[in-house]
């Protein structure tokens, strides 16, 4: 790696960045012997002429300018490294002819060869002329040096010379006492290779020296020996960075350089593709065949179905067990299933042909997880009866582990070990060959569910009633590694799985309908899906689609998640507008219940933002704008009371509606046919949702079927309340207002507090007080203004019942009616009983 | 509700319901033995586990007014004993909030 100095200037402007250490000074200023003066040396070192040649320059080169803000040398010497680094030496130094910049000093490349060629005293002298860092410990590099130095003496078996290194170099350092034991130890091997071996040490031709070239150049300043691999570790930093922020990051594949790397929301599996309903009971256990192409779910219910992937049918029920099942486990090869089952039996099922090859009847209790050798010869159960037993495909228990009421257990996938959670709140790991126990430990908490990582190193556990949260642990140490919390997990056994690809992601289940998915190597919590009703057991990642997973809940359902499809809008639904006065007869009435109250807060909201009028089809058509409030859950077809006329939304979008008015409904209630084209303030209306079934009843049924208009009479203060008195534009209806009654006006249900009735006329009054002047815009309406009135329908069902008693038609017509008969019958008795 | 698994007891004796050996109390939880129920023997115990409790309802015992409710085993449904909720003799006060289980009811389990 010797790189040619090529004139003073370079080295001038390394020695200035030796000196400072650091590279602010981007200058390559020329500068005289007062530099040279300030590196030990250097000066002694540089080559033929003197720092005088370098005012041969006429004039001092202008300062070059930042690249893009960072230091030109830094930039230039770090291009120069990776140069080499990729093989490029001829580039490399036309670069650093170029640049004027130099990788190195001289007295680093001396340095350099010095070790490499193992010139141990001239690399003594020159480290110190190094400039070295400050907290380096400059002992422990002589030591280190000498050391090498040290074995290779040995290796070439000169052993006096050893000896002598050993006595006056390496001693007075005052490094560990160990350290130099095993040394002196070392002087009696037999052989080079015996050295080599108990050292630890590949010899004088192998990479030792280099590697002592590392270690020393790490306590160089960095400056003068740029670390190594520099650009390599710093675009490490960046990929790094860039895929810790990337909350989404569901690929194996290491990002490129060309662009900043960011996963998009949308190719994350967020939205319910599937939901499969065929169990008839809770479901408890999901998970995916190893090669992708198959469900396995386990129910309450005491079956197991066996799903096809492509169309999302049942393959095979699996009925004999008469127990709820537990656990779940797809053999290695897809070609077996092992259930578990609370009828204290594990069942081994041929996938092909959905029949049960083995029963394992030996725990006394219920069978609570089981697990899969990596090479599909043996299994795993484990029971709260204390045991885990060993099987193989005959069914014919091998070994049994005794004493850990096991809640879950899993086999490492390299077959190296088995590790199980058990009832009294610890982690047991064994060893799986030797089927030893290599420790437990104890965690604060129950946990009821471990899963491991594919690469065998890492497990998680959910961690119940207390804890409420995902732990991340280190198979090999058991420590914590990472926490993810966010689940409620009280009493239930909730499940977690790995996912996505490349394992980036843990799921899990949770007490809260909710999925909770995280960034494995961070902890952030990417999505909580809902969607689920009641607890959400167990969840299981496709291990080849890196876009699906599923999860099972009490709700009896199997979701299966995956991308989000196409956006369906909802306002594309087919519907067919009807005109009001069809839909009366027959029709379900849209009860929307009415208390004085509506549902928007900002009465001077809502107005109707244009009527259009369609001659051809006599139909009138309203839109209505900031009606957002009570369009979050509109349907087409859905009924909203406009002022007290019940009609249907034709079409929404998110704040404006529509509806169509019929003749008939233009006849009884006061919606114009077309707004007033010069009025200043907007026709204000009232706007009430039907009634769901969960509100208190504070008012009384209104059908939104207005009956006809009134117009207001008078107005009056009574104290802060404020009186109405309405007559009605068809008199009939006087008959079905009486006082203390309800009548309701423009979709208002008031309490009528007067009443007068006379030839020909009539009248109520009604009574508004603050509150209900609040709200609705019949408050603000003046004398002479009109409403929309429906009156309570009991009043009129009780007034036809009671005209068919007395045989009063409709329309007064004696019609001999129930009464009459009656009275017919009695009177014909009691002269028959005379005579 | 989800997979729940049944409390397990840890000590040398442990009773558990006759019908499928849940566990039910330990032997060192037991305050008198003197008590007698619908079956013959029973004892009274400080605590239970894998149990549901019924509705209160009042009952005239040898000792008094009480208000009791059943318990029954969670697994099995079996009625186990009952427990008291409230004592109307001042003197018999320390039974509340403790449980009786029915010696016929029961079985040592290991």
């Amino acid at each position: 790696m010797r790189i040619e100095n090529n004139g003073l200037n370079s080295q001038a402007s390394v020695a200035d960045s030796g000196r400072s250490g650091t590279n602010g000074a981007s200058s390559a200023a020329v500068e005289t012997n007062g530099n040279g003066a300030g590196v030990r040396n250097g000066s002694g070192k540089l080559e033929g002429g003197s720092t005088a040649s370098s005012f041969t320059m006429l004039a001092p080169p202008t300062p070059k300018p930042s690249y893009f803000g960072h230091d030109r040398e830094e930039i230039t010497r770090i291009v120069i490294q990776s140069l080499v680094d990729l093989g490029y030496h001829k580039a490399a130094r036309v670069l650093e002819e170029e640049s004027e910049y130099t990788l190195e000093s001289p007295e680093v490349s001396e340095f350099r060869d010095a070790v490499l060629q193992g010139q141990w005293n001239k690399a003594e002298e020159l480290l110190f002329g190094l400039e070295i860092n400050k907290d380096a410990d400059v002992n422990a590099l002589l030591f280190y040096m000498r050391q090498q130095k040290f074995l290779e003496l040995l290796e070439v078996a000169d052993v006096s010379r050893a000896l002598h290194v050993l006595r006056t170099e390496l001693t007075p350092l005052n490094q560990s006492v160990e350290k130099l034991h095993s040394l002196s130890s070392l002087m009696m091997c037999i052989s080079a290779d015996d050295l080599k071996a108990r050292a630890e040490w590949d010899g004088a031709a192998g990479m030792s020296r280099q590697q002592l070239l590392s270690e020393l150049s790490k306590s160089i300043s960095a400056s003068v020996m740029i670390p190594e691999h520099r650009l390599a570790s710093l675009l490490h930093q960046v990929k790094q960075n860039q895929l810790s922020k990337c909350l989404y990051h569901n690929t194996a594949n290491s990002p490129s350089l060309y662009t900043d790397h960011h996963c998009d929301r949308n190719q994350f599996p967020l939205s319910t593709v599937e939901i499969l309903t065929d169990h008839k009971d809770e479901v408890w256990f999901v998970q995916f065949s190893n090669d992708g192409t198959r469900l396995a779910t386990g129910s309450k219910d005491f079956t197991v179905i066996v799903w096809d992937l492509e169309d999302f049918q049942p393959i095979h029920h699996l009925k004999d067990h008469t127990g709820a099942i537990t656990y779940l486990r797809w053999s290695p090869d897809d070609s077996k299933l092992l259930s578990c089952s609370q009828d204290k039996q594990a069942k081994l099922w041929d996938t092909t042909t959905g029949g049960c090859i083995r029963t394992m009847s030996a725990h006394t209790d219920w069978v609570s997880s089981c697990a899969w050798a990596p090479d599909g010869q043996t299994f795993v159960t484990g029971s709260v009866d204390k045991e885990m037993i060993l099987w193989n495909l005959y069914g014919e228990s091998i070994h049994t582990w005794t004493g850990a009421r096991v809640y879950d257990l899993v086999v490492t996938a390299d077959g190296a070990r088995l590790a199980a959670v058990c009832t009294q709140m610890k982690l047991h790991v064994f060893n799986f060959v030797t089927r030893e126990k290599e420790y437990e430990r104890d965690l604060g908490g129950v946990s009821t569910c471990i899963s491991v990582s594919k690469d065998s190193r890492y497990i998680l556990l959910n961690m119940g009633a207390g804890v409420q949260e995902l732990r991340l642990l280190n198979i090999e140490t058991g420590a914590d590694v990472r926490h993810f919390s966010g689940t409620k997990q009280e009493e239930f056994v909730v499940r977690n799985c790995f996912g996505g690809a490349d394992e980036n992601f843990v799921v899990s289940g949770s007490e809260d309908s909710n999925v909770y998915v995280w960034r494995k190597e961070n902890g952030a919590l990417v999505e909580v899906l809902p969607g689920h009703s009641g607890i959400v057991n167990c969840v299981a990642w496709n291990p080849t689609n890196p876009y699906m997973f599923a999860s099972a809940g009490d709700d009896r359902n199997v979701r299966i998640w995956s991308k989000a499809p196409q956006p369906q809008l909802k306002e594309q639904r087919e519907t067919t507008v009807q005109p009001i006065a069809k839909r009366d007869p027959g029709c379900l009435p849209e009860l929307s219940k009415q208390s004085g109250q509506l549902i928007l807060p900002f009465p001077c909201q809502l107005a109707i933002s244009s009527i259009t009028h369609s001659e051809t089809t006599q139909t009138t058509t309203l839109t209505i704008a900031g009606a957002a409030p009570i369009l979050t859950d509109a349907h087409l077809g859905d009924s909203i009371s406009v002022n007290g006329t019940c009609l249907t939304i034709t079409s929404f979008t998110r704040d404006t509606f529509t509806v169509d008015l019929s003749p008939e409904t233009l006849r009884r209630t006061t919606f114009p046919q077309s707004l007033p084209s010069s009025s200043p303030n907007p026709v204000q209306v009232n706007l009430e949702r039907a009634v769901s079934g969960d509100v208190r009843f504070g008012g009384h049924f209104v059908q939104g079927h207005v009956d006809t208009i009134a117009s207001i009479v008078d107005r009056r203060s009574d104290g802060s309340p404020v009186v109405f008195r309405f007559k009605p534009r068809d008199m009939e209806v006087m008959k079905y207002v009486v006082e203390k009654g309800y009548v309701a006006v423009d979709g208002a249900s008031l309490t009528v507090v007067a009443v007068g009735e006379g030839e020909d006329q009539g009248w109520w009054e009604v009574m508004l007080v603050d509150y209900t002047q609040e709200k609705i815009i019949t408050a603000r309406k003046q004398v002479g203004e009109n409403v929309n009135v429906e009156v309570d329908i009991t009043g009129k069902y009780i007034e036809k019942q009671v005209l068919a008693y007395l045989g009063a038609g409709d329309d007064g017509e004696g019609r001999g009616g129930l009464l009459e008969r009656v009275v017919e019958r009695v009177v014909e008795r009691k002269l028959s009983e005379r005579k | 509700m989800g997979l729940s698994y049944n409390v397990y007891l840890n000590s040398s004796r442990i009773y558990g319901c006759k019908n499928c050996k849940t566990h039910l109390s330990n032997y060192d939880d037991i305050l008198s033995r003197n008590f007698r129920g619908q079956h013959g023997k029973a004892y009274l115990f400080n605590t239970v586990v894998n149990i549901s409790e019924a509705e209160p309802v009042e009952r005239n015992m040898t000792t008094g007014r009480h208000i009791v409710r059943d318990i029954s085993c969670r697994q099995c449904n079996e009625i186990v004993g009952w427990k008291y909720d409230k004592a109307y003799e001042a003197s018999e006060g320390y039974k509340e909030g403790k449980f009786i289980l029915e010696a016929e009811l029961l079985v040592n389990v290991r």
